[in-house]
């Protein structure tokens, strides 16, 4: 992986994501001028104190970018993470994208962090030469020094920060390392961040702690897309320690002195809502259901179709119902509020989208709001959404006393009032001719994310959510004719990008079907898929890997089933296979077995941690819990009423990454997908009968 | 409603008094009167164990249990367990096994592996199981919780011996 770059300004703009931002650069340089640190651009700072501070942009939720990013920069710049002080970096534009999702942050960092990382090195090489006169040659970088090759002389990195601050780091030629001499990347890093979380300190969104500050909770309209009639607050106003009752759109925030008080007083509030549109959980899958039967949309398509198609078919419809991100840390965001000037500290995956939308909804000036971002008690795609926080404004430009406010919404609030992974529903249909697997068939009705988010003229004229396809593909696999069409159904419940998005349902409806595609061929399912795998190397390496951890070619024991699956997501491949009994006739995981490609890998034990979670969101969908709707009213409201797995639940897990040089991809998604339709397909194995809609009914 | 009381009760090992309402929540008075915060609120209802302290060394739900309930009682929060820098041995195995994600069920996780270890000090996996189950992690870091929990009683063993 070597990489020579000649780094002019132009290119590290470009290569950092700062394009368009001019003079990036120069602005820490300048200002660093000042306290005497040296910092070549916004990721990197060096105290003369030989204190290495590393700027983490991506927000921390618990899929290991405290961790895994500063080693990227650790790596290039020869220091050990324990050398290193981690910030966070607040909403700032100098910091390129900063929004966390998609499984992409190591993926898209990778390149701009390593060679922040290098030009600092290749900068205080240059420092530490002019300092000792000595050709930069004789000179390597090693463990926060720079050491005269051939002789005891070194100097500590602090003390050629003021010789380093002087140079400009355009005109530094950077050559990243080779994978051969990598110290930290590939390592068992700690995580940066477990000294914290273990001993309380760690600050979510809900620790934030202010001077004076007041606490408010949110009594949400019943009703999805209800409305406000009236209210009462004179009971809650007698509550001794609340402050103020505020309406909130369609929604009744109480401001108190604890939450507490907050909560108990939101109780006596008496609220007459008129309700929003009656529909239930039946009625949108009798939409779809219709909707199967209309015409859709073209979504993708390979091969020839009249040589592909014949009688011979096998068709089956899955389903996937909604489901909810259930955060441990409920939405919470506080706010500092003045006419002219917003702090906010919030757990938030979007912080630049998110300050955007509260400076043009106060039309305040990107220097007016400050804009923190704290740990995140899990995000899984909540907190890409910004209703939290504009919510959080509205309710803080109201409070009379001008004081500071945190909002924390209750479990019951955060259940009922989520963007909830879309409903949807796979037709899919094969045929064969002579004995093989001619041509498949995949109509997806679903509601859309993309028109839900930014209007339904993002569909086009053929009404098609690309981003629902994502994982809807048959193309790994050699079919001589695919297809997959789109049929945009709105469902009328607000939804959202949940973990992994729209492959969590795609992948269970493909492997599920490819599953009892090879039963109707009597052929073995994991060796069919190796079969259709031909021109698909990094799908057939992690299946036979696969296949070979389970010992696929022993069979099971008669009360217990296994099922495999393979799928590629947010560019890294995975393939899944577990092992199954029957405990009163409920499915009980006892073993799986994951191979992950997932490129380069930074830091190995955040890639098994990711992969141990996974299963547990993955189960989480297929066996446990639902939302459901009632008379237009979201019933679940706690984990009394949606299951979560727990530590009995867990399987024994078996893990192999794949060691590869290819650029490193995300690890955070790509697993959930796959352990629906290998559950499904083990319970086929085991007992004749594959459930078709998740989460399945025992 | 409810006058406010001085309600006292041993935390951490100090003795404290608090002036609240005592059918205030221990997991409010702990967070907003105390400013101890590693305990966290999950659901409100008992339902998750995020609040999970110790009282009189056995965990409870916080979220759910009336200050007045715990006047004159011991109660033992994720604050409070190490030493200055020595950190707990369940805390220790944690950072050995890195078992945090986003670590938002952690201090409850960490309170109620502490309370099985007071009890038994070698439990076995079922024994493990049975007195986790209830605590949920949305991340689903139940491998290494249970691996550290093994190793946090070989650790606490290592210190007896």
């Amino acid at each position: 992986m070597t990489d020579v770059i000649c780094l002019n300004r132009r290119e590290f703009l470009r290569a950092t994501g700062l394009v368009g931002l001019g003079l990036i650069l120069n602005i820490p340089i300048e200002a660093n001028t000042l306290n005497h640190s040296f910092s070549p651009g916004p990721f990197v700072r060096i105290e003369p104190d030989g204190q290495v501070i590393i700027t983490v942009s991506r927000s921390e939720m618990g899929q290991g970018v405290y961790t895994s990013l500063p080693m990227i920069v650790a790596e290039e710049l020869e220091v050990n993470l324990d050398q290193v002080t981690i910030e966070q970096a607040e909403a700032e534009f100098r910091y390129g994208v900063m929004a966390t999702g998609g499984s992409n942050s190591v993926k898209s960092m990778f390149r701009p962090l390593a060679k922040a990382g290098a030009t600092a090195r290749e900068m205080l090489l240059a420092a530490a030469s002019k300092k000792f006169g000595v050709n930069s040659s004789n000179l390597r970088a090693r463990n926060g020094r720079v050491e005269v090759v051939g002789s005891d002389l070194n100097i500590k990195y602090g003390d050629l920060v003021s010789i380093a601050s002087e140079l400009d780091p355009s005109e530094f030629k950077v050559e990243l390392k080779s994978r051969k001499d990598y110290r930290v990347i590939g390592g068992q890093g700690k995580r940066q961040d477990t000294l914290a979380k273990i001993t309380g300190k760690a600050t979510f969104g809900v620790d934030v702690s202010l001077d004076d500050l007041l606490i408010a909770t949110v009594k949400k309209c019943p009703s999805v897309g209800g409305k406000l009639k009236s209210w009462d607050s004179k009971k809650a106003l007698q509550v001794k320690g609340v402050e103020q009752v505020i309406r909130v759109d369609h929604h009744l925030a109480v401001v108190a002195d604890s939450y507490f008080t907050a909560q108990k007083a939101a109780e006596f509030i008496e609220a007459d809502w008129l309700p929003g549109e009656n529909f239930s959980s039946n009625s949108v899958r009798k939409s779809l259901l219709k909707a199967k039967e209309e015409e859709a949309s073209e979504g993708f398509e390979l091969g020839d179709r009249s040589n592909s198609i014949s009688s011979e078919q096998l068709s089956i419809d899955y389903e996937a119902g909604w489901q909810a991100h259930a955060t441990m840390e409920p939405q919470t965001c506080t706010v500092k509020y003045s006419p002219t000037y917003i702090e906010i500290w919030t757990p938030t995956q979007v912080p630049i989208w998110a300050k955007k939308t509260i400076e043009s909804f106060t039309g305040l000036s990107p220097s007016q709001v400050r804009f923190h971002v704290t740990f995140l008690g899990g995000g899984f795609g909540r907190r890409l959404e910004r209703d939290m926080i504009i919510e959080a404004v509205k309710i803080a430009r109201k409070i009379k006393s001008k004081k500071p406010v945190k909002v924390i919404w209750s479990r019951e609030a955060d259940m009922r009032n989520d963007f909830y992974r879309p409903a949807s529903l796979h037709c899919m249909r094969a045929s064969f001719k002579n004995g093989t697997w001619s041509s498949v068939e995949h109509k997806l009705v679903s509601d859309s994310i993309l028109a839900s988010k930014f209007g339904q003229g993002t569909l086009g004229p053929n009404k098609v959510d690309p981003t629902a396809l994502e994982g809807s593909r048959f193309h790994a696999y050699e079919i001589p004719y695919q297809r997959v069409d789109y049929k945009y159904v709105d469902c009328k419940l607000p939804i959202g990008w949940w973990r992994a998005v729209y492959d969590s349902q795609n992948a269970f409806a493909k492997e599920c079907f490819v599953d009892q595609v090879s039963r109707k061929l009597k052929k073995d399912p994991g060796l069919y898929r190796v079969e259709l795998l031909k021109d698909s190397p990094r799908h057939k390496r992690v299946l036979q890997e696969v296949l070979a951890m389970s010992d696929w070619d022993k069979p099971t024991a008669k009360d217990k089933g296994r099922g495999c699956a393979v799928h590629k997501s947010f560019n890294s491949y995975v393939a899944m296979s577990c092992e199954i009994s029957l405990h009163h006739n409920k499915p009980v995981i006892e073993k799986v077995h994951v191979a992950v490609d997932c490129g380069l890998v930074i830091h190995p034990n955040n890639v098994e941690a990711q992969v141990q979670g996974s299963i547990v969101f993955g189960m989480m969908a297929a066996l446990f819990g639902e939302i459901t709707v009632q008379d237009g009213k979201v019933v679940e409201s706690n984990f009394h009423q949606y299951w979560m797995p727990q530590i009995q639940d867990m399987p024994e897990v078996n893990i192999k990454i794949i060691d590869s040089d290819e650029p490193p991809t995300g690890i955070g998604e790509p697993v959930v997908p796959l352990v629906a339709p290998v559950i499904a397909n083990a319970l086929f194995d085991l007992t004749g009968k594959q459930p078709t809609r998740i989460p399945f009914k025992a | 409603m409810q006058v406010e009381k001085l309600i006292k009760f041993e935390l951490n090992g100090q003795n404290t008094e608090v002036k609240a309402d005592p059918d205030k929540f221990l997991l409010w008075v702990l967070r907003e009167n105390l400013g101890l915060t590693g305990s966290k609120f999950g659901c409100g209802r008992g339902l998750c164990g995020s609040c999970s302290v110790l009282l009189n060394g056995r965990p409870i739900r916080s979220c759910i249990t009336a200050l007045k309930i715990v006047a004159g009682m011991k109660i033992e929060t994720i604050e409070g367990i190490s030493q200055g820098d020595k950190l707990h041995p369940v805390q220790e195995a944690w950072l050995e096994m890195d078992v945090p994600q986003c670590g938002y069920c952690q201090s409850g996780q960490i309170m109620n592996a502490k309370a099985l270890l007071d009890e038994i000090e070698e439990p076995d996996e079922e024994t493990i199981k049975a007195r986790m189950s209830g605590l949920i992690c949305r991340c689903g870091t139940y491998t290494r919780i249970l691996a550290a929990i093994k190793r946090a009683s070989k650790i606490k063993k290592g210190e007896r011996s």
